[in-house]
């Protein structure tokens, strides 16, 4: 009789959760990267002095600065809280839900920000600007509250002590790639 | 003076555009090779990390790793 394996060898190297996001994430990049192409080609063609469009705001980058290390500190938290996490450590729960809701302050943050700009007057048809910064942003926004609901849901369940399945790790894995895309964006649009 | 052009690349290849659409046609090439070539290796790395935990352990409990079995 031959040997059995055991019931280990059996187990994914990977969790699909993880693989199917991982998957999802390279298209999304490439989503991103097309956008930020576009972007970057409409605006090197501009004539000189008209981007932005004068009489139009200005970006708030520095504001947008204190936004973005809020984004990674989020993502710092979150990697340091799956280290814990791995070691079966208490305070990986806090260390995500801190990740979670400083998370939740880049998105109102940002919410914030489109406020003030659209009562400033660049809205998605004052100029290409607007157009680009509404749905470049606009679209890392919308992901930004898809890793949040996915990662809030593993923080519950992770405060519960019930975590199950790869959702943990799908939620990281898409909450890295939104932590990770953001200064990219940042430094190309804003600046 | 403002020129109109036809279409939004009808402008490829004047001064100022020109260093855009290089950078970016390099961008958009390389980006999909560098992240499929990035998760194959983690993959790899991952299954390589498996087969040996798995052979320390069957070493441990005295049996054949099942990755070396046919």
């Amino acid at each position: 009789m031959s040997p059995r394996p055991s019931p280990e060898a059996n187990r994914p190297v990977v969790p699909s959760a993880v693989l199917g996001t991982l998957i999802f994430v390279v298209a999304e990049v490439m989503f991103f990267v097309g956008l930020i192409s576009a972007f970057t080609i409409s605006r090197a063609g501009a004539p000189a002095g008209t981007w932005p469009v004068p009489g139009q705001p200005t970006l708030p980058a520095d504001a947008t600065a204190l936004n973005t290390g809020a984004l990674v500190l989020s993502g710092l938290l979150l990697l340091v809280g799956q280290v814990l996490f791995s070691k079966r450590h208490a305070a990986a729960k806090w260390l995500v839900l801190a990740a979670w809701l400083l998370g939740l302050g880049f998105v109102a943050l940002q919410g914030r920000e489109w406020s003030q700009l659209l009562s400033a007057g660049l809205t998605m048809t004052s100029s290409r600007l607007g157009a680009f910064f509404y749905l470049i942003v606009g679209m890392h926004g919308l992901h930004a509250i898809g890793a949040l609901v996915a990662l809030g849901l593993a923080a519950l369940q992770v405060l519960r002590d019930r975590l199950e399945g790869g959702l943990f790790f799908g939620a990281q894995v898409f909450w890295y790639f939104v932590v990770l895309m953001w200064p990219i964006i940042y430094a190309r649009v804003y600046f | 003076m403002l020129t109109t052009l036809a279409c939004s690349v009808c402008g490829a290849g004047q001064d100022g555009t020109e260093w855009a659409y290089l950078a970016m046609t390099g961008v958009v090439s390389l980006t999909p090779l560098a992240m499929i070539g990035g998760v194959a290796f983690w993959l790899y790395r991952a299954s390589k990390r498996r087969e040996q935990e798995e052979a320390e352990r069957a070493a441990l409990d005295g049996r054949v790793a099942p990755s070396t079995l046919r």
